[in-house]
């Protein structure tokens, strides 16, 4: 059974689809390589820059690299390239 | 380690800032102290109206903590105080301070220009100038990476 997740979008991410935007996942979740293809195919406006291998996954409050898994649950966000305060 | 670090949802005083920060050291003979404000004008002359500076749960914090760790761990520094706000910011209103104390003034003022470099660079925050015509997503410009790099030749 499908279960779904809301993604966080940080920065100019949130530009197009607004903060944060839901997923349908499998029980068994899915990588962050998986998340960034999920997220490029359901949100098309954010496929190039994600594309561009500049954003990162955090999950759980921590940056992930691509072969972490995300799960129901799991407080999942991306991020653009920080500004420094 | 004597270090206060704070992600500020709203407006605060750098004065009281400091005077906090002096009242929880000892007899070190050099405080100094930076506080940034948002600036009025962007770099093309335009009217900013605010200055949007968005943040990430814990992960901001965290990334603000590791810089004043790496700034004691650099500087023979005694004490260090960072506050950085989020949210939105008005013109002149003040966006971080930032205060470390030493025996000597040498440590304390190295230790807060490398926070502030860092800061600048690293803290994890995101940017954007508010005008008239719309909004600008803003990062880091090459004189802010190349401040950062100055201390990148002799960081462990």
């Amino acid at each position: 059974m499908n279960k779904s997740i809301d993604v966080e979008l940080c920065g100019k991410l949130a530009d197009s689809y607004g903060g944060s935007v839901t997923l349908d996942i499998s029980q068994d979740g899915l990588s962050v390589r998986e998340l960034f293809a999920a997220v490029s195919s359901a949100y098309p406006l954010l496929a190039p820059v994600l594309a561009g291998g500049r954003i990162r996954a955090c999950v759980n409050e921590v940056i992930v690299p691509d072969d972490a898994m995300i799960h129901h649950g799991d407080a999942a966000a991306l991020f653009p390239p920080v500004s420094g305060g | 380690m004597n270090t206060h670090v704070e992600v500020k949802q709203t407006a605060f005083d750098p004065s009281a800032c400091l005077a906090e920060f002096v009242g929880r050291i000892g007899d070190e003979g050099a405080v100094v102290s930076f506080t940034g404000r948002a600036r009025g004008h962007a770099k093309d002359g335009a009217l900013i109206e605010a200055l949007v500076l968005e943040s990430y749960r814990g992960v901001t914090l965290a990334s603000m903590r590791q810089i004043a760790a790496d700034a004691h761990a650099k500087f023979p520094i005694t004490a260090s105080h960072v506050i950085h706000r989020t949210g939105r910011i008005a013109p002149e209103e003040a966006i971080v301070f930032v205060a470390t104390a030493s025996p000597h003034r040498r440590a304390a003022f190295e230790a807060a220009d490398y926070l502030m470099d860092r800061l600048k660079t690293e803290a994890v925050f995101w940017k954007r100038e508010e005008h008239a015509s719309g909004s600008t997503w803003i990062e880091p410009t090459d004189a802010d990476r190349s401040d950062a790099m100055r201390w990148s030749n002799s960081l462990s």
